[in-house]
């Protein structure tokens, strides 16, 4: 022995039960720690390759440059991923709401952008008048286009403050290669084809020939002052300079117009949720371990005492507790930090199950998980601030049991008492049950040990309670979502499928049911008219579109609507109205149309009163919304408003345990002669999701048996050193007559008592944050039925755990040699 | 060495339930004094104890060892007093029950950061008769060995003065008078002070100066 320092690891490994506690309570901390600090790590990578990949891979670009300013940006030092690139013009895209942008990148200026420019097939333009386009444009400008043929386009250039007239032209490109298509284009409207280098200065007059070039700052810290210094220099707008806030805003780096991105929604919610719930677990370990710790100290008070009166100073014995959970830590964290670090994907995959996977502008969910199964976060620095984090919740929880033993008077090495003892009520009233009586007494001697012990066994239940009543709300959520209209989608967005054979689909024998929608997009032509009559303006960008749905699926399709409303709409007087989406567009916001509740429009010569502003567009095969306005009438009435009676889409709902394969095949069959057709299964989907729902399910019963773990941990080991410490005392209570039977009661009491008073206050906390958790999801605050089931289910096992915790010691104890028992205490 | 208890009181509680402990006590305590206490149950000796060896704080009145006010330090200060100074010897032993009988002996020392001399450490351990016990744990030993475990570790960082509370109160009369012999042989052979507090009249006998205690107040029995 060299130092005193060793006499800590001599107590832990003579206290083996209060260490092993102490270490699962570490390891529980440094897993969750470690989960989540992984789980943010893995977001964050992941939020910053997905700003990158959606809005470029660059922190500003520079509008409507001509060749001097570009080449001064080019020279700047202080940037570097300096791409340009030039505007070479832009085409409809036949009758549909998409347009294509045709763009020539300068160098590598293209390396920015790696969603427009995945190569499926052929290669990237090299000369001028050779173009790539991407897949989803090919339809549009012609038959079966491959490599090597040509295509004309209808083109047309504009300047952004509009100080001359557009430019259109006609031009011919030489198809050289095909692009991979990205559903972010479809969204917004917009496709992107790249030109080879020279094609815009041979097709377009030199006041249209303008640059716009890409940017990334050295030194972000500097990033705002930087980019006005630049701005300063070539003398470009203010107007002309745009934030790609969505990278910026993950990098977090501040600048001029702090942008409030849609993507950040669902990243911020699970950041919230992850680091709630390690702020949950740590606060349970930390009131264990300091619930431990300070059991063990007292004991050992005598002890801390005699090394105080032989000579330590307070600095010493800090030393020595903190030194012991120290070596606990050692042990404890590196386990922890192994399990969780190999959870964290795990538990990061089943939380996004029941996420919008568009949120994280993911296709779909299993895209995102194979997105956060790519994502490596293995960083040290992560790693490093969980440990920390452990530590230092560790530490402070041992923090008030180091001071009680330094803070010991060393004369309590002299005196006999190890315990001090307080008692307030000293008046003895009449004792009708006294193993009730003295339970409840022993309860009050150690208070700040029962506080403790209490306040963790109430926590375990309060989340017990409000984790089951959140995986309540998500099986009802799950049911809503599941609400596809059918097992089925058949669909045909050009040619539509007539009313004829959709009656052969409705009148087959699987079927039970058969829900429908009809939809028609209509876009301006250029004298800013729609192929349809309308009673009102709209936008030039905005779409209108008219829905058009069976009564039932109508009926339900906002839930609280008048009964007046109701008949309106289903006699085809009235319609519901999605109004466009609001957007910015180079970082102003761009006025859109917005109806209201009652207003009255006229479509094709008929009146339609608006009885309600839709959230969500009716639209087909999953696809994104064309922005724009879109009315949803019943089924006749569409006829009526498109003059077209075709369906878009229809959803079979068959009939219970019929075939489905039989079913497919007919379908195949079906789509055959309806060409333009094809159908989807929704019977896939809707397991998928059920899925996910079962990993949020068990993520919760995760946490939940993880919470109460700690709490049980605690009362074990309260109640195991309550019956430790006071051997002695059940000894002498043993040999002046009390019985084994008597002194099994007198514990049992003090275990019911744990049990019931927190069952009692964590019914009632579990309750109130059910109140919260339901506000948080459906966004009102209301009183709902109380979670009595889970209370009662959580109380059971609360006593049961207090009662097993007693129990168990006792018996050994019961047993024991009286004699023995008394001469324990020296 | 030269220990002045100046007028020292001691009172716990307050109003009805006061206790006077110690009554304005005084003495003074010399190089190699070897000195008794004797009183009833309660009536002020540990307490007195503790206030002479800075464990406890008087109500008023002062302690000066070698003039300076062992009360007036910093918790540091009076802690480094009892490590180099002071020795004790506890009626219960207190023994670390984890340590091994050496390493509990040389822990005064640890706590200075410092390593024992071992040619002293092996003439102590000969002269208490611990040689064959050094690796047991306080549990595996006998009372009266413990405490002469607990006699080595007062004296092992060679202290001026040992104080003891009822050394023998947990032993047998043999083991006691056995622990009671080394420890006079012993405090004879290295020149030591030694205060004792005692129940028995035999002890009290062996010392140079007898003092007596009764409701906190203390008096000298005046040789022969
Ligand atoms: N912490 C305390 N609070 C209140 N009163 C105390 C406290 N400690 C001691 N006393 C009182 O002070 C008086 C002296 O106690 P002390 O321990 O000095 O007696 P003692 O002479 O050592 O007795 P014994 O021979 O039994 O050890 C007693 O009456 C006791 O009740
Ligand atoms: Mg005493």
């Amino acid at each position: 022995m060299k130092s005193y320092l060793s006499l800590a690891s001599k107590e832990i490994k003579a206290q083996k039960v209060t260490a092993v506690l102490i270490l699962i309570a570490v390891i529980l901390s440094s897993i969750m720690t470690t989960a989540v600090g992984q789980s943010l790590g893995i977001l964050q990578t992941m939020r910053m390759e997905q700003a990158a990949s959606l809005n470029g891979d660059r922190h500003a670009t520079f509008h409507q440059m001509t060749e001097e300013q570009m080449l001064q940006l080019n020279r700047d030092t202080r940037l570097y991923d300096v791409g340009s690139l030039i505007n070479v013009g832009c085409s409809k895209l036949g009758n549909s709401s998409l347009t294509l942008y045709v763009r020539e990148y300068m160098d590598n200026a293209l390396d920015a952008y790696p969603s427009i420019s995945r190569v499926k097939e052929g290669r990237l333009p090299v000369s001028p008048f050779e173009i790539a386009l991407p897949e989803s444009a090919l339809q549009y400008l012609g038959e079966n286009i491959s490599i090597g043929d040509t295509v004309t386009l209808q083109a047309e250039i504009s300047l952004m403050n509009g100080t001359i007239p557009s430019y259109a032209y006609s031009a011919e490109f030489t198809v050289c290669g095909i692009l991979e298509s990205n559903y972010i284009g479809y969204s917004t409207g917009t496709l992107n084809a790249v030109s080879g280098e020279g094609t815009a200065s041979a097709l377009l007059p030199e006041e249209y020939l303008l640059y716009s070039t890409d940017l990334k700052v050295k030194n972000t810290s500097h990033f705002q002052n930087i980019i006005d210094d630049l701005a300063n220099k070539t003398g470009i707008e203010r107007s002309n300079i745009q934030y790609n806030w969505i990278l910026l805003d993950a990098l977090g780096i501040s600048y001029e117009e702090a942008g409030t991105s849609d993507t950040d929604t669902g990243f911020s919610f699970l950041t919230f949720a992850c680091i709630m719930a390690g702020a949950l677990v740590l606060l349970a370990a930390g009131l264990v371990i300091y619930n431990i710790l300070k059991i063990a100290i007292t004991k050992r008070i005598k002890e801390y005492g005699t090394l105080r009166a032989i000579g330590s100073t307070q600095g010493q014995i800090y030393r020595l507790v903190s030194l012991e959970l120290f070596i606990l830590c050692g042990i404890g964290i590196p386990v922890g930090l192994l399990i969780g670090a190999l959870s964290a994907k795990g538990i990061l995959i089943a939380a996004t199950g029941v996420l919008n996977p568009d949120l994280f502008m993911a296709g779909s969910t299993t895209e995102l998980n194979t997105m956060i199964d790519g994502t490596s976060a293995n960083h040290i620095l992560i790693y490093f601030v969980s440990i920390v984090i452990t530590l230092l919740f560790a530490m402070l929880a041992a923090l008030p049991a180091a001071r009680y033993a330094s803070r010991v008077s060393p004369t309590v090495a002299m005196s006999g008492q190890r315990v001090k003892i307080k008692r307030h009520g000293r008046k003895t009233k009449t004792i009708r049950n006294f193993e009730a009586y003295y339970a409840r007494l022993n309860l009050k001697r150690g208070s700040s040990r029962t506080v403790i012990t209490l306040l963790s066994l109430v926590m375990s239940i309060t989340v017990f309670v409000t984790l089951q009543s959140f995986i309540a709300l998500l099986d009802t959520s799950s049911r809503v979502q599941d609400m596809t209209p059918g097992d089925y989608a058949i669909t045909s967005e050009t040619v539509g499928m007539t009313p004829e054979s959709i009656a052969k689909i409705r009148e087959h024998e699987m079927i039970e049911h058969l829900s429908t929608t009809k939809l028609s997009v209509y876009t301006q032509d250029k004298n800013g008219q729609y192929p349809i009559k309308l009673g009102f303006a709209l936008q030039s960008w905005e779409t209108f579109q008219v829905a058009g749905l069976d009564d039932t699926r109508l009926s339900s399709y906002i839930a609280d609507l008048s009964e007046q409303d109701k008949n309106d709409l289903l006699s085809g007087a009235a319609c519901i109205v999605k109004n466009p989406i609001p957007f910015a567009y180079e970082g102003q916001a761009v006025e859109t149309t917005n109806f209201e509740y009652n207003d009255t429009i006229s479509v094709n010569g008929h009146e339609l009163r608006i009885v309600g502003i839709a959230d969500y567009p009716v639209s087909i095969n999953n696809a994104g919304f064309s922005n724009g306005v879109q009315i949803t009438v019943n089924d006749k009435m569409y006829d009526l408003l498109t003059g077209s009676n075709h369906y878009s889409e229809v959803y079979p709902t068959l009939e219970t345990n019929v075939d489905n394969e039989r079913f497919e095949t007919w379908l195949d069959r079906w789509c055959k002669e309806n060409p333009g057709s094809h159908w989807l299964s929704y019977l896939q989907t809707a397991a998928q999701l059920e899925e996910s729902f079962q990993q949020i399910n068990m993520l919760c019963w995760g946490l939940i048996l993880f919470i109460g773990l700690i709490g049980i941990l605690n009362i074990i080991n309260t109640v195991y050193s309550n019956i430790h410490t006071r051997i002695a005392e059940i000894g002498t209570q043993r040999a002046i007559g009390m019985s084994a039977d008597s002194l099994y009661k007198t514990f049992l009491w003090e275990g019911a008592y744990y049990g019931i008073i927190a069952s009692i206050a964590g019914g009632i906390f579990g309750y109130i944050c059910t109140i919260f958790v339901n506000a948080a999801t459906t966004d009102s605050l209301q009183f709902i039925a109380i979670p009595y089931l889970s209370i009662v289910e959580a109380a059971i096992i609360s006593i049961t755990a207090c009662l097993l915790a007693t129990a168990i010691p006792l018996r050994s104890i019961a047993k024991m040699n009286i004699v023995a028992s008394i001469e324990t205490a020296e | 060495m030269e220990i002045q208890v100046n007028d020292i009181s001691k009172i716990y509680g307050t109003n009805e339930s006061q206790v006077i402990a110690l009554n304005h006590a005084s003495m003074t305590i010399f190089e190699s004094d070897f000195l008794s206490i004797m009183g009833p149950s309660g009536s002020g000796k540990s307490t007195l104890l503790h206030i002479i060896s800075g464990l406890d704080k008087p109500t008023s009145g002062s302690v000066l060892y070698d003039s300076t006010d062992i009360h007036n330090g910093s918790d540091k200060q009076l802690s480094a007093f009892r490590r180099q100074k002071i020795g004790f010897i506890f009626q219960q032993f207190n023994l670390l029950p984890v340590l091994t009988a050496r390493e509990n002996i040389i822990m005064p020392m640890l706590l200075d950061k410092k390593q024992p001399d071992e040619k002293y450490f092996k003439r102590l351990t000969e002269l208490l008769g611990l040689k064959m016990r050094l690796s047991h744990l306080p549990h595996e030993m006998s009372g009266g060995q413990q405490q002469r475990v607990a006699i080595a570790r007062a004296l092992i960082a060679q202290p001026d003065i040992i104080f003891a509370d009822e050394p023998t109160g947990n032993l047998d009369s043999k083991n006691g008078c056995e622990v009671m012999k080394m420890l006079c042989d012993i405090r004879e052979k290295m020149n030591k002070t030694l205060v004792i507090i005692t129940h028995d009249p035999r002890i009290a006998e062996m010392a140079d100066r007898r003092f007596t205690m009764i409701d906190g107040e203390l008096t000298e029995v005046s040789a022969q």
